[in-house]
């Protein structure tokens, strides 16, 4: 099973019921909204309202800050997180668009093309970037960077998953996490945070206590494994925890700053996490601005998309 | 990012309209009802499950952060339930064949049928979050970064377990 044929078919089996929903479904439930005992909510509508009176300027100004860190140089703060490089290979115009090369050190970036890890230690990657586009081949680069990052993050929380998972307690009650945070506070039983939060396209910063931290936390960095002892104020991290009761329910929220952190418990701590600016710009001007592309003889361009390059294979 | 219409029926239900909600309940039931489908395999639960999905999202709309979709937040609270609903009937989940069914329009050709009835087993037996990511990304149109929001991880963590659920499926399909 090839990796495009595979996601063709998963495109046309959307598994459907053989009945719809009833025609009632609707009114059932405004039925029983009707049946509830009516309360204000006026504030809350207040609060909506002037949530998103000051929301609108502020993803303005994130907009803005995440535009100056993948320009400038604050990204380099974090960059060689895990040994990861990322380095500019040089450009090539085509029709419509240009050719920017990335040449990589220990990184996997998941792709249609590079489903499958193949040599870690040295990759190239190639992007299409359309001549519309204003991102710069720095710009690119810091992404694929980026992404390289949250791929090698995600890696290493696989195998800490699988180690939390262990635990009964933890098993079904892992309910969220934090990345891109900075510790603020911390003791043998609490940590507070301050945490950037991707919202939409944009990042957020939220303050979070969380008064109970597990005796058996998994705390590492990187392959590493450290102790509780070995996070310190203002240290770079990301942590997961487990709720129940309340705090399960609460989890349906995405305000964290809603959440009630009290019956919430921290089960893993990971030092050094990577920024994850670069890998949300990625993930956003993916498809839209640029596209990873590979060497190929079919297109005039010398490079393939997925499409054309699963297609001319099969 | 929401359109003008449709926070207006959201400060409006926030006010107890109970049309305006209504109007909002009309617009997702079906995407909900799928993709809560998709994960439990029952028609009854999947269509309990939505109810008490935008009953949920009714009372806790204040909580709702107009930053994102308010089809990403439903997707978060239907998932939830519908993983909860798994977690609480783990042994009387039975699976029956003759309930799935195609897209209309979308009828594999007769050379692909058998794939996709292997496809639909294969689908069927994976974990339940793999299930999620699965409808979430390919049916219900999803990015990693909204997938990330419904399932409360890190994008590398969606990305990581579509890897894997599709890696299974390779396996199964090999």
């Amino acid at each position: 099973m090839k990796e495009k044929s595979l996601d063709e078919l998963l495109k046309h089996t959307h598994t459907t019921p053989r009945h719809g929903l009833s025609v009632e479904f609707t009114n059932r439930v405004i039925h029983h909204l009707n049946r509830q005992p009516q309360q204000s909510r006026l504030s809350y509508m207040k609060e909506f309202l002037q949530m998103k009176l000051i929301t609108k300027p502020a993803i303005a100004l994130a907009t803005v800050v995440a535009c100056v860190a993948i320009g400038g140089t604050s990204y380099a703060a974090v960059g060689g997180w895990n040994g990861i490089q990322a380095l500019f290979g040089g450009e090539k115009k085509v029709d419509n668009a240009r050719i920017v090369t990335v040449n990589t050190q220990n990184c996997t970036i998941t792709s249609a093309l590079n489903i499958t890890s193949k040599d870690k230690q040295q990759s190239t990657y190639y992007y299409k970037v359309i001549n519309d586009s204003k991102l710069t081949n720095d710009q690119i680069v810091q992404m694929a960077r980026g992404e390289c990052e949250d791929s090698a993050n995600s890696q290493t929380s696989f195998d800490v998953t699988s180690e939390l998972n262990k635990n009964p307690l933890n098993q079904d009650t892992v309910v969220g996490d934090y990345t891109d945070s900075l510790v603020t506070a911390v003791n043998s039983s609490s940590i507070s945070i301050e945490s950037d939060v991707p919202t939409g396209d944009t990042i957020k910063t939220f303050n979070q206590t969380f008064p109970h931290i597990d005796p058996q936390v998994i705390v590492y960095s990187g392959a590493q494994r450290l102790a509780l002892s070995d996070i310190h104020v203002g240290d770079h991290v990301a942590l997961s925890y487990r709720a129940s009761g309340d705090a399960l329910r609460n989890s349906e929220t995405i305000r964290p700053d809603k959440v009630d952190t009290s019956a919430q418990v921290v089960v893993v701590i990971a030092k050094n996490s990577p920024d994850r600016t670069a890998a949300v710009n990625y993930q956003k001007y993916n498809g839209k601005e640029f596209e990873q592309v590979t060497p190929c003889s079919t297109d005039a361009s010398g490079f393939c998309t997925a499409e054309q390059y699963y297609s001319q294979k099969h | 990012m929401q359109n003008k219409d449709e926070l207006e029926l959201i400060a409006h239900s926030l006010n107890g309209d109970h049309i305006a909600y209504g109007i909002l309940v009309d617009r997702y039931k079906n995407a909900i009802f799928y993709h809560c489908f998709a994960i439990v395999h029952d028609e009854a639960s999947a269509e309990d499950i939505a109810q008490e999905t935008f009953i949920t999202a009714y009372y806790k709309l204040h909580l709702y952060n107009a930053d994102y979709r308010l089809s990403t937040w439903l997707f978060k609270i239907a998932t939830n339930k519908a993983l909860d609903n798994l977690r609480k009937h783990r042994h009387e989940i039975k699976t029956d064949d003759s309930i799935f069914d195609t897209l209309p329009g979308k009828q594999p050709g007769p050379d692909k049928s058998a794939h996709y009835d292997e496809l639909h087993r294969a689908v069927e037996a994976l974990a339940p979050k793999h299930r999620a990511v699965i409808s979430l990304y390919y049916w219900q149109g999803l990015s990693y970064n909204e997938i990330a929001t419904v399932m409360s991880a890190p994008v590398g963590s969606v990305q990581g377990w579509m890897h894997r659920a599709k890696a299974i499926l390779r396996k199964e399909l090999s």
